[in-house]
């Protein structure tokens, strides 16, 4: 304690200081106030109270909100009853947004490292100060070893747009977001077969659907007759607000739900069955659900009339397509001797018995409008993924169920165009040369793309997984123009992410963000770290840079609706402390930029083009909506059908447009940032289906659903080479040279069409990996919690809220005390926080009770998880009836949290498993390099 | 009296410079030009903070130093030892609560807006303190008795109400938090410093309403 002592008011002056005269002369360092006018003060007070419609990022479903202030304070948040996205609802973590927003742990202030990377040492610096170093070493690394060596890591929240512009107009092609760590094997079939990405359930209502006597009226009514949901978890998965009410509101309408996961999740709750498969077998139950279905269908038959021929109209290649399919059912399996793709050789991977699987199979086929949807923790996760999202691609599409109401819709397609010229994908086309093998070589800013033509030709989504290796190894080109150009990784950005605890082994990205060369120095010169909240990766940066949150920036939303909705992303209250948007942030290192003589940042790019915020986010809404008008019933039947629309809905609904045949658009009255804000923070265009009819809004070469995926076409005399793979064939034929991600399976090149290939780490369907079946008994899954990524786990209403036995309240009463960044990192304060038991939600091990009483566990016992390799995570278990024996799950990001920044959750980390430190860091999926989180499989050891 | 009140504002703004970051020669050098009493309540806090000044150390790298404690205690990034909002003290843990929202609404109606804005929570420390000096200068300044005794009533109220339920708990966390001495008798010199004006005033004002 502070002592104190009583003093009587005669002695004030003597005793606070030998002279009154020097005490008031510090007077001259100012009150930091000044003096308003009445009239100023007023307005100040009346400032401080608004209702601002805006959008969340508590996670990335991103729902629209309608937000209260008062006092110049966020007090309320409720959900925008105008956005049908989320029609007025809002969730735990959505509300919780006050928390983060006014969350003490929050980085407030510009700050650059003062000690070694991870021990948590910063000094706060001015803006200006931060930005100097940042810019001065981007131009240093940019004369020595070229742009393409720094790489700007966006995260997942969709404004992301002034990243991408300065740093392509700086000249890097390395402008990632987060996708590539999340689940690009599961986007896979829709991107091939409709150069889409995103297959879920026409159950987003109200859409707003023209009448037959041409008004529009938005329409309630759920069709859908069955959904069956593959590793998808929307009711705790963040992205799909509308899945969760959808799905309980189309259940009560009659529809069939059925889920398909190794755990009884949260969405398992209100299904009419679930099916509990074996992880990574999500490949083999499709295949034998195509085959059951190609086998039994009849045409003449009402009752197996499983496939609806007229996908024939608006697709091609499916007779190759089923051709190679059916090649391997005269193949028989080598782990289990059994036919591929037949019943029972499903039955005996995925531990669904065959008559299970051909219900399953027959109940898809004969129920119309379906869904087969599959998601990230599952498919999503798998070395394979890829096959089974073409598999659910192609069962989608020859049941008729795509584009129909009640549906399948990729959502992708469909949802309003966005961005623009402000995504900066003009700088890529720029032309640059280096000096390759002693020879000068030109080409394109994008063909220096170290995985597009590196190690991952077919990674359109980039390849954060493999960061690790390239921050130690560098890069060298494989395929383009500079092939054989060597270039290492020299400045890393990275900005709403958290890799060291999401983008694959968490120890291997340790490893290269401290690596040094043999000078002592850190291979990667320069990290920055952007974000409103202070993650593991934070730990390791050299310049931490306060970035406004979600209540304090402007953007634009659109998560994955079914048909054309935008929604603004406004300023609900100023940013607080130093922290800025990214169009400050990124304007602000533009002039440093140019001020230092960058000759790529020009004045007439940045601030004289986007002078202010609103003019860069109104260049990104002139796109908008830019779907074709199409479909049934046509949007708008007055205007011509196939062109595109951009405009205002109600511009284009009044006609106040320009058609220009020769471009096939209509152009009504651009979207601004000022329409949005005087229609509730929202623009709704009319929902039609059918949209694959005629071209439509499908984005193959063909604008057909395509079944193959490098072909050839004769136009004008002259044969061209198309489809999705057949860019990077031509690379590989080009350089004679196969990338190794494919190699490993023994291919030459991407194939034409349908192919198959088994997961890895996986004992019961890879012969390579039987042999740990019986030492490491357990597959280890992961599965959501309700936090944003692993961004929002400070937050405490949701600490407090358990998630579906995966983030439980297995605390014990704890008196702890707090932990902060000391001078020799992380360093106990000495203030006691008691912590009751059962008070506080923390990561477990999820595990099926059975296992748990065979091994002698109970609930609440600390055990330690090794895989083959050595990898070593521990954590609680908890025993329940509700995951399938031989399974552990774990939340992803959910555990071993060693930021202080995290508050309780941090308190906890010695105690809760962290699935990426079980990572095989090497098992990156070969088309596209994400990590395969889903395939580890562990022995267990009781430790407490 | 007026050289009181004229001291009173210089130690406010005074301690109001020791919580702005960055901490700045000028600041540094008017708490080396401070001398009290050797029985002063100030003497211990003032002595640890000169002793720390006193190093035979170069006068850059000593603000350097300074800084970077200062931004581990304070600033951050993440979760600092001494989060310097009264709201961390009095709201469960939470900012922008209850405390800054009050204290903004007390800044305007004496029609004063800090000069960073809003952008800071209100309840700051600095900005706590740089309303008391406000509200001195302006019993400094005040022509009439009346408006003078307002605004030391003022002051009163704002201590008791708005800075000393909080203060002594953060002045403790950073006294804990820290082993340089520029820090602990910062923690020290600060808390008592309130305190014996908080208990000047409190006189002054019991004398004044019996004097009137």
């Amino acid at each position: 304690m502070i002592a104190t002592r009583k003093v009587s008011r005669r002695d004030f002056l003597k005793i606070a200081g030998a002279s009154a005269g020097g005490l008031a002369a510090m007077a001259a360092l100012g009150s930091g106030f000044r003096t308003l006018s009445a009239h100023e003060a007023q307005q100040q007070q009346e400032a401080g109270s608004r209702v601002v419609y805006t959008a969340c990022v508590m996670c990335p479903a991103e729902c629209g909100l309608e937000v209260h202030v008062e006092n110049g304070v966020v007090s309320r948040i409720y959900g925008n009853i105008h956005v049908p996205y989320n029609s007025g609802t809002v969730c735990a973590k959505g509300i919780s947004g006050l928390q983060l927003v006014y969350s003490v742990n929050r980085i407030k202030y510009p700050m650059i490292r003062v000690g070694e990377r991870g021990e948590g040492r910063f000094k706060r610096v001015t803006w200006e100060e931060a930005l100097d170093y940042i810019a001065t070493k981007l131009i240093e690394i940019k004369q020595k070893y070229g742009p393409e060596s720094v790489i700007m890591d966006c995260g997942d929240v969709t404004d992301r747009d002034p990243y991408y512009y300065l740093f392509r107009a700086f000249g890097t092609p390395h402008t990632v977001e987060h996708g590539s760590i999340c689940d690009t094997p599961r986007r896979h079939g829709p991107k091939l077969m409709f150069g889409g990405k995103r297959i879920e359930p026409d159950i987003m209502r109200p859409v707003l659907v023209r009448q037959p006597d041409g008004s529009l009226k938005n329409d309630y009514s759920y069709r859908t007759r069955l959904i069956i949901y593959v590793g998808w978890n929307p009711f705790t998965a963040t992205r799909i607000n509308y899945e969760s009410r959808g799905t309980v509101e189309a259940r009560l309408a009659g529809a069939r739900i059925i889920v398909i996961d190794p755990a009884f999740s949260n969405t398992a709750t209100k299904a009419d069955r679930w099916i509990p498969i074996r992880p990574g077998t999500d490949a083999d139950l499709f295949a034998a659900m195509l085959r059951y279905i190609l086998e039994n269908h009849r045409d003449d038959d009402p009752f197996r009339r499983y496939i609806d021929w007229s996908f024939k109209e608006y697709s091609q290649g499916w007779e190759e397509f089923e051709a190679a399919f059916r090649s391997w059912w005269d193949k028989k399996d080598p782990l289990n001797g059994l036919p591929y793709f037949s019943l029972e050789w499903a039955a005996d991977r995925t531990g669904i018995d065959a008559a299970t699987i051909a219900e399953l199979a027959h109940t898809f086929g004969i129920t119309k409008p379906a869904a087969l949807v599959w998601g990230m923790n599952g498919i999503g996760h798998h070395y394979n993924g890829y096959v089974a999202s073409i598999l659910g691609t192609a069962l989608n599409v020859i049941t008729g169920n795509m584009e129909v109401p009640g549906g399948a819709i990729d959502t992708e397609l469909v949802k309003s165009s966005k961005g623009g010229k402000t995504s900066g994908g003009d700088f890529l086309k720029r032309e640059v040369t280096r000096i390759v093998n002693g020879r000068e070589v030109k080409g394109k800013i994008e063909e220096l793309h170290m995985d597009g033509y590196g190690d991952w030709p077919a990674a359109w989504d980039d390849v954060v997984g493999d960061y690790p290796r390239r921050f130690i190894e560098g890069v060298t080109l494989r395929y383009g123009p500079f092939r054989g150009h060597h270039y290492p990784i020299k400045a890393y950005f990275i900005r709403t992410g958290n890799p060291v605890i999401t983008g694959s082994n968490t120890q291997k990205w340790i490893e290269a963000l401290t690596a040094k060369d043999e000078s002592g120095n850190y291979k990667v010169e320069l990290v920055v770290y952007i974000d409103t909240v202070f993650l593991e990766t934070g730990l390791y940066a050299d310049v931490i840079l306060p970035e406004a949150s979600s209540l304090e920036r402007m953007s634009l939303s659109d998560i994955y609706p079914v048909h054309p909705v935008l929604y603004l992303r406004d300023f609900v209250i100023r940013p607080l402390y130093e922290s800025k948007t990214p169009y400050e942030i990124c304007w602000a290192l533009a002039r440093k930029l140019y001020e230092k003589g960058d000759p790529d940042i020009q004045p007439k790019d940045f601030w004289e083009k986007y002078p202010t915020e609103e003019d860069f986010w109104n260049e990104a809404l002139k796109v908008a909506p830019g779907r074709p008008n199409t479909g049934e019933p046509l949007p708008y039947p007055n205007l011509p059908k196939g062109y595109k629309l951009l405009g205002t809905p109600d511009s284009l609904e009044a006609g106040r447009v320009q058609i220009d045949d020769e471009k096939k658009e209509i152009r009504g009255e651009p979207l601004t940032v000022q329409w949005l804000r005087e229609h509730h923070g929202v623009a709704i265009w009319p929902m039609s289906w059918k949209r694959f009819h005629g071209g439509g809004v499908l984005q193959t070469d063909s604008k057909k659903v395509e079944f193959v995926w490098d072909y050839t076409v004769e136009k004008d005399g002259k044969i061209e080479r198309k489809g999705r793979y057949s860019k990077y064939n031509k690379l590989i034929e080009e350089a004679g040279e196969t990338p190794p991600g494919i190699a490993r399976l023994g291919w030459q090149k991407y194939p034409a069409t349908f192919y198959w290939f088994e997961t890895r780490w996986n004992p019961y369907t890879n012969p390579d990996y039987a042999k740990y079946r019986e030492e490491y008994p357990f597959q280890v899954i992961s599965g959501r919690v309700h936090h944003a990524m692993s961004g929002t786990q400070m937050v405490d209403w949701l600490g407090r809220l358990p998630t579906e036995d995966l983030w439980a309240p297995l605390n014990d009463e704890r008196i702890v005390e707090e932990v902060i960044i000391g001078e020799n990192g992380p360093t106990p304060t000495g203030r006691r926080v008691r912590i009751p038991r059962g008070t506080w939600s923390i990561g477990v091990i999820q595990m099926n009770r059975a296992d748990g009483e065979r091994l002698g566990l109970k609930t609440g016992d600390l055990v330690e998880l090794e895989t083959p390799q050595g990898f070593k995570t521990r954590g609680k278990v908890y025993l329940v009836e509700t995951i399938r024996p031989g399974v552990l799950r774990v939340p992803l990001g959910g555990g071993g949290r060693f930021s202080p920044g995290l508050g309780k959750t941090y308190v906890f980390h010695d105690i809760t498993p962290n699935h990426n430190a079980l990572v095989d860091p090497e098992n990156l999926s070969p088309i596209m390099g994400q990590p395969a989180y889903g395939d580890v499989i562990v022995k267990i050891r009781k430790i407490g | 009296m007026e050289e009181e009140l004229r001291a009173r504002e210089g130690l406010y703004s005074l301690l109001r410079a020791l919580f702005s970051y960055p901490l700045t020669y000028e600041v540094v050098d008017a708490i080396k030009s401070l001398t009290v009493m050797p029985d002063s309540p100030l003497a211990s806090g003032l002595e640890q903070m000169q002793s720390r000044l006193q190093e035979p150390v170069d006068r850059g790298a000593l603000i350097e130093a300074l800084n970077v404690e200062m931004t581990r205690l304070m600033e951050g990034p993440g979760r600092v030892p001494a989060p310097p909002f009264a709201s961390f003290y009095l709201h469960g843990g939470q900012l922008m609560g209850p405390a800054a929202t009050a204290a903004r609404q007390l800044y305007l109606k004496w029609q004063a807006i800090p000069e960073t804005g809003w952008q800071i929570p209100a309840d700051h420390i600095a900005i706590e303190l740089g309303f008391l000096a406000y509200l001195a200068r302006h019993a400094c300044e005040a022509t009439a008795p009346e408006e003078r005794i307002r605004a030391l009533q003022a002051s009163l109220d704002f201590l008791r109400h708005h800075v000393w339920n909080w203060l002594p708990g953060f002045c403790q966390a950073l006294k804990e938090a820290s082993t340089d001495p520029f820090f602990t008798g910062l923690a020290e010199f600060t808390q008592e410093a309130v305190r014996l004006d908080l208990q000047w005033l409190e006189e002054l004002l019991v004398e004044e309403a019996h004097r009137s």
